[in-house]
């Protein structure tokens, strides 16, 4: 919670460690009273001009989703509204895996413009794009001249 | 007319039994990962759901020999690497499948929608037991 507040320029630590950090303090939350035991695994790429997210959640479509931006968190749940659960004929010998409710949520960097995320469901993976603040985006080197 | 006389889910738990799983340990080789599977048992056919996302239909190779289905899912080099936190990946993988024998080999399809590659294998309508009358 502390990292919030220190400096950049001061932490030792790279600052690919401070954005993970961002994405990691998601608030768990308890919506409409359940609470979601299982979250989708993620990836979570750093570009220059935007932050990619990669959720993997296959078996679903498009409107199965809900994205939300609360609070600067960014909120990813789902439900299955086609059920493929097993009708009476038929049972589950084995579940491995059971993408049909879940939620996740990532605290969105001081760089996301939140007004610019958008997102797209292909192969079953949920990849959302969270473009950088024009500000954020870091210039090249630059020499500045001695008058 | 089937002669044991206990309940028919319990056959039915019996025979899917049968659908071994066998996963390759990891010391092994470069296709050592595994990939989750759900396995529906109905009257007509068994279903086999495997989760493979950030794969594509051209990706993946289905295989039949003998009474072992293997399904292999390959990818090619992602572009984005996750550089911040990666909990997924689509790196090589596999899984077999040994098939009980009320399988019907030649009925067996395979279909893949976001994600999800589901082979259906109808079971075979022959009786397997059969009553020989004396005579």
């Amino acid at each position: 919670m502390i990292k919030n507040s220190v400096n950049p320029m001061l932490s030792p630590k790279p600052v690919t460690s401070l954005i993970d950090a961002f994405f990691n303090r998601g608030i768990h939350e308890f919506i409409g009273g359940d609470f979601y035991f299982h979250q989708p695994a993620v990836n979570i790429a750093e570009l220059e001009d935007r932050f990619q997210i990669d959720l993997a959640a296959p078996g679903l479509v498009k409107s199965d989703f809900q994205l939300k931006v609360e609070d600067k968190h960014l909120i990813v749940s789902a439900e299955k509204q086609n059920s493929s659960e097993p009708t009476e004929n038929e049972k589950f010998s084995r579940r491995e895996f059971n993408y049909s409710r879940f939620t996740r949520s990532f605290q969105l960097p001081e760089a996301a413009d939140q007004d610019q995320i958008s997102a797209q469901y292909i192969n079953g993976v949920l990849k959302i794009t969270l473009p950088k603040k024009e500000a954020a985006i870091a210039k090249g080197p630059r020499t500045i001249e001695i008058v | 007319m089937k002669t044991m006389n206990c309940n028919p889910t319990f056959t039915a738990a019996r025979n899917h039994v049968n659908t071994q799983v066998q996963r390759k340990s990891p010391s092994t080789n470069s296709t050592s990962l595994g990939i989750p599977t759900n396995v529906k048992v109905g009257q007509e056919a068994y279903v086999i759901q495997l989760a493979l996302p950030g794969f594509q239909s051209s990706d993946l190779d289905i295989q039949m020999e003998g009474t072992t289905l293997s399904v292999t899912a390959k990818a090619a080099e992602i572009t984005v690497k996750p550089n911040v936190r990666r909990e997924f990946s689509t790196t090589e993988r596999k899984r077999q499948f040994t098939l009980p024998k009320d399988v019907d080999q030649e009925q067996i399809t395979a279909k893949f929608e976001q994600g999800i590659l589901e082979v259906r294998l109808p079971k075979s309508q022959k009786q397997t037991v059969q009553t020989i009358q004396i005579q």
